[in-house]
Parts: structure tokens; sequence; C-alpha cells
């Protein structure tokens, strides 16, 4: 059901943009549809499955490890950290350009020690087992990595500018990616999920007990770090060619966990996965068709969309357990 | 009853200090082994000891003759269970996530595994009930039948009965019995007299070292009982030839 949601929606973003395609031109493409297709709209449409993916499985990965329902690569920080260090790797890769050709991977490698780095500042910053404090903690190194970002931003358009790219990091954007993007994207994005994957029962264990976890044969503080490590690598992968898209980590995983009646990790990544990369594509879409003739920043869309559910949960006390 | 654990002059502790002084203690399989203290004196420290939770700070521990610093954690489940004394469920596992979430024999068990432990503690309903909305009794037994799915030979129990009324009290110390006549080690850190009384083994804590362990029916007195609780203490015979204890002034 969530599949055949997913195809109609990849169909959906393949048929609308600046050009009408109709699904008779998507089928018997004509020399220009297909050109249309296969250079902008399906490495589009493809990296927004991917990003969608990351972001949901990198939220419910993140509200399993720090045993937090609010917790998500945006609101922990991990995400403006992995702009901020996309962005310092963009600096670089303009300086190798001339010297390697393959700069697009610094990019996703600063990207992750930014989202690294932050992450650890969240960490330090909040008070062990309190999940406000993660939070604020998490708004206030948002905060200031974004002012950051917008004085590389600034400093980097005086450089290079036409490099519009640069400016719509800040806001979050598809319409940067093709097929290399989707290449690496892809290449960090499918290791990291299958491992999550076979790790989706830890993964439960973390989110009952530490003592629990440790009576039944994981290490739990290793295990958060390597779950860390790999939601890292999820939010810089998906970031990097992106900039920041926020929410969709956040309410992803809650809306399958509400579907499902349970937080069983195993059915919940699989699930969060093919959700997120649908709710992105229809972020996509209505981006592109909300106001006419310009495409909409897509974080616009995500935060629309995923806002109210944030103030739902906060609000529908009960879902919080019982001590809330 | 044979020893099945042992602590050899064991110290342990956390990063804010050591809790566990120099311990020495048996416990024996199969039977029940009752840890007494205040609060604070050590007895959930001495529990997670046994599951490696603790830093080590001189002494050993030794499961079934192994010591336990030699048992990659890995294997630990096929050696001892634990249920802790109270989880906070924000997510909304049910019941049978929480049971399926144990391990027997290095493989995570089966929901059908699961649901057949639940079923032979008589909590079968629960099983897609949210565990955060059950009542305390029910999620402790919910805990105990996690930790008896894993099937290891220890089972530990903190604290299973606190904070229960007495029909559930009796249920989860029946259901401690039951796990008892099935050959395991129950080894349980409690406040409850009750279950002291219904136990094989003593071990009394004070302040992070032993003031007395052994036999139940040798150890145990009003004397001792006192001494560990700063208090007076009496163990009175009821009509039907049962012991239970009073608070004197």
């Amino acid at each position: 059901m969530l599949l055949l949601f997913l195809f109609a929606l990849v169909l959906l973003n393949l048929m609308i943009g600046s050009v009408y395609i109709p699904l008779s031109g998507i089928l018997f493409p004509t020399s220009i549809y297909r050109e249309i297709i296969y250079i902008i709209r399906l490495p589009e449409a493809v990296g927004a499955v991917i990003v969608g993916a990351d972001l949901a499985v990198a939220g419910a990965v993140m509200q399993s490890v720090f045993r937090n329902p609010l917790a998500e690569p945006y609101v922990t920080g991990t995400a403006s950290g992995a702009v901020f260090g996309v962005l310092v790797g963009f600096s670089i890769g303009i300086f190798a350009r001339s010297l390697f050709g393959f700069a697009l991977i610094f990019e996703p490698a600063f990207g992750f020690i930014g989202a690294m780095a932050a992450t650890a500042l969240v960490i330090i910053f909040s008070r062990r087992g309190d999940w406000l404090s993660l939070i604020l903690a998490g708004i206030a190194i948002s905060i200031l990595l974004s002012a950051f970002v917008m004085l590389l931003d600034s400093y980097l358009l005086t450089k290079t500018p036409s490099s519009l790219s640069i400016l719509l990091l800040l806001f979050g954007t598809l319409s940067g990616l093709n097929v290399n993007t989707d290449i690496i994207m892809a290449l960090l994005t499918v290791p990291a999920i299958v491992y999550i994957l076979y790790s989706s029962k830890k993964l439960n264990l973390i989110m009952i007990s530490d003592e629990v976890a440790q009576s039944s044969g994981v290490d739990p503080g290793r295990f958060r770090l390597i779950m860390l490590v790999v939601s890292g690598i999820l939010t810089a992968a998906a970031l990097s060619f992106t900039g920041i898209i926020g929410f969709v980590g956040l309410i992803t995983p809650h809306i399958i966990r509400m579907m499902l009646r349970s937080a069983n990790n195993t059915a919940v990544i699989p699930l969060a996965a093919v959700l997120g990369a649908s709710i992105l594509l229809l972020s996509n879409f209505l981006s592109k068709v909300l106001i006419p003739e310009t495409t909409v920043p897509i974080t616009a869309i995500t935060s629309i969309l995923g806002v109210p559910m944030l103030m739902y949960l906060i609000k529908k006390e009960d879902y919080f357990g019982r001590s809330y | 009853m044979a020893d099945h654990i042992k602590l050899n002059d064991f110290s342990a502790g956390y990063r804010s200090g050591e809790v566990l002084r120099k311990i020495n203690a048996e416990i024996p399989r199969p039977g029940i082994t009752v840890i007494l203290g205040q609060n604070g004196s050590g007895k959930t420290t001495m529990l997670r000891s046994l599951i490696k939770y603790t830093i080590v700070k001189g002494g050993s521990i030794t499961v079934e003759g192994k010591d336990l610093d030699r048992i990659h954690l890995s294997e630990l489940p096929n050696y001892v269970a634990y249920a802790p004394a109270w989880l906070e469920d924000q997510m909304g596992f049910t019941a049978l996530n929480i049971v399926s979430s144990a391990r027997v024999s290095g493989r995570w068990i089966t929901e059908d595994e699961a649901v057949e432990v639940l079923e032979y503690l008589h909590i079968g309903h629960l099983a897609q009930k949210r565990f955060g909305e059950l009542s305390s009794g029910q999620m402790k037994m919910v805990l105990i039948a996690r930790a008896l799915a894993s099937g290891a030979p220890t089972v530990m129990l903190d604290e299973p009965t606190s904070g229960l009324d007495i029909s559930n009290k009796k249920r989860i110390m029946k259901m401690i019995r039951m796990l008892a006549e099935r050959r395991l080690s129950v080894v349980v850190a409690t406040h409850d007299l009750d279950i002291a009384l219904i136990s094989d083994w003593v071990i009394a804590i004070k302040n992070g070292s032993i003031i007395d362990s052994g036999a139940r029916n040798k150890i145990i007195s009003s004397a001792l009982l006192s001494d560990l609780y700063d208090t007076n203490v009496r163990m009175v015979k009821l009509d039907n030839s049962r012991l239970t204890c009073v608070m004197d002034d």
C-alpha cells in the first residue's frame, strides 16, 4: 500500500515541473521529454526517495538512541552541523577542484564531520536522560551553526557569485540533485540503512533500558555511539546536496508507530524509510505547484506538514508515556 | 544446592565511587536468594555487577565456575537474565515487543516463544497492550516474563513487588516460587520482608558490605533485621506457624 503510494508520487514528480509531461509522455517519451525526465526529474525523484528515507531512518534511530520522542537530525543540531560541514567541504572543494576530479565527495565527507561535531556538542551541553535539555541544546547549537552558515554563505557568494546552490543550502532544495549526487548518496545510504535494519532489535533494546540491553549482551554505550555515527552518515548523505530539510525525521517514525500501534524498530525502520521517501516526494511536488511559476523551498513545505504534528505530539501527553 | 554464583572479595561501583566493598557471598541454584539492605546499601549494584554493568574495583565473580570477566558480553544472556525495578517506555512498545527483545542461546526469541512465556505466566492477554499503559503489577509481570524468556539459569529481579497491592504481590511471589521450582536460581533485591521469608538464601548488605549471608532459616532473625535497618524489627510467628515481621517502636 505504502509502496504503491510511493510509486504514484514518483510518477507525479516526473510529470510536474516547469514543463508538464502527461502520463503518456512518461510511458512513450519524445526526445525532449526524455531529456527532461532522465537528466532532471528522475535524478530529482530518486534523490528525493533517498533523502526522505535517510532523514526518516535517521530520525527513528535518534529517537531510539536518545530515548526521546522529539529527537531527529534537525532538532538535535546534527542537520545544521552537516550543512555547515558541507559548506566547509564546498569551500575546500572550490580550491581542490583544480587538483582532484572528484571534489563532490568533499561535501558529504565534511558534512559527516560537521554532523558528528554538532551532535557531540549537543550531547555535551545537555543533561543525560533529560529529553527537554537535549532539544534546547540542539536548538541552541542549530541557531549558532545557522549563523555560521550564513556568514560562510555570504563570504562564498562574494567569491563565486554565480553559485546559487550555496544560497539554496540555507533553504533546502532538491533542484541541485543529479545522477552523480544520487550515486554518492546511494553509496552512503544503502549500507547504512541495511546495517540499521540488521541492528533494529538492538535498537529496541537500548530504547527499552540500558541495563536490559546490557543483560541481553548489548553494550549500550558502544552501540549508541555506532548508531549515532551511522545516523550522522545518513544525515550528511541526505543534506550534502540539498541543504536543511526539517521535520521529516521527526514526524515519519511517529506516524508509523501510530499506524502500527507499536514501536518495534524491526517494522518501524523499513516502513519509515518508505513513508519518509513518500513525504519528501509529496513535499517536492507541493513545492512546485503551491506558487505558480516558482519553486518554494522544500523546508517550508516539510515544516508546514511537520510542525502541526510536533504540536500534536507535545499536546498529546499520554503519547510520551506515564511520566509526562 | 550447589554454589552457582560466587563473589570473592568483590568490590565494585560507578565512576562516582565504590559502592560494594570486599563482598564474599554465594548464590545457590536452584533456589530463591534475597538481597536485603537499606536504600543505597548496594543491592541493585550487586545485581548490576552480575550483568557487568558496574566498574569492578577488585576481586572477582564466578558463574558456574567461570570467571564473569571472561564471559563475553554477548554470551551473558546464556548465564543471567535481569528484570529492572521499573521501565519507562515513551515510544509505545507492546508487552509482546518487550518480551521479544530477550535473547536465548545467542539468538533473538521469536514472537511465538514470547507469547508462550506470557501465557505460561497467565498474562497472555497483555501481549498486544502498550507497555506504558499497563498497571505497575502488570509491568512487573511482563518484565519477569522477559527475564524468564531468555532461558538463563539465573533470573535476577530488582524490587519485583514494590508499589504493588497485596493481590498483585501474591501473584509475583507465586511466580518467584514457580521459577525456583523450575530449578532456576532466582535472585531478588528487595525491601519486601515477605519475599525474604519465602527465600532459601539471604544476603544482608549494609553500606556496601555484607553483614551476614547464608541459609534463610539459619540466619534471619529479629537481631539481624534490626541491625540491617537500624530500627527495631521483630519476627513474629502467626497462628498458622508462618513468620511475619513487624516494626517495633
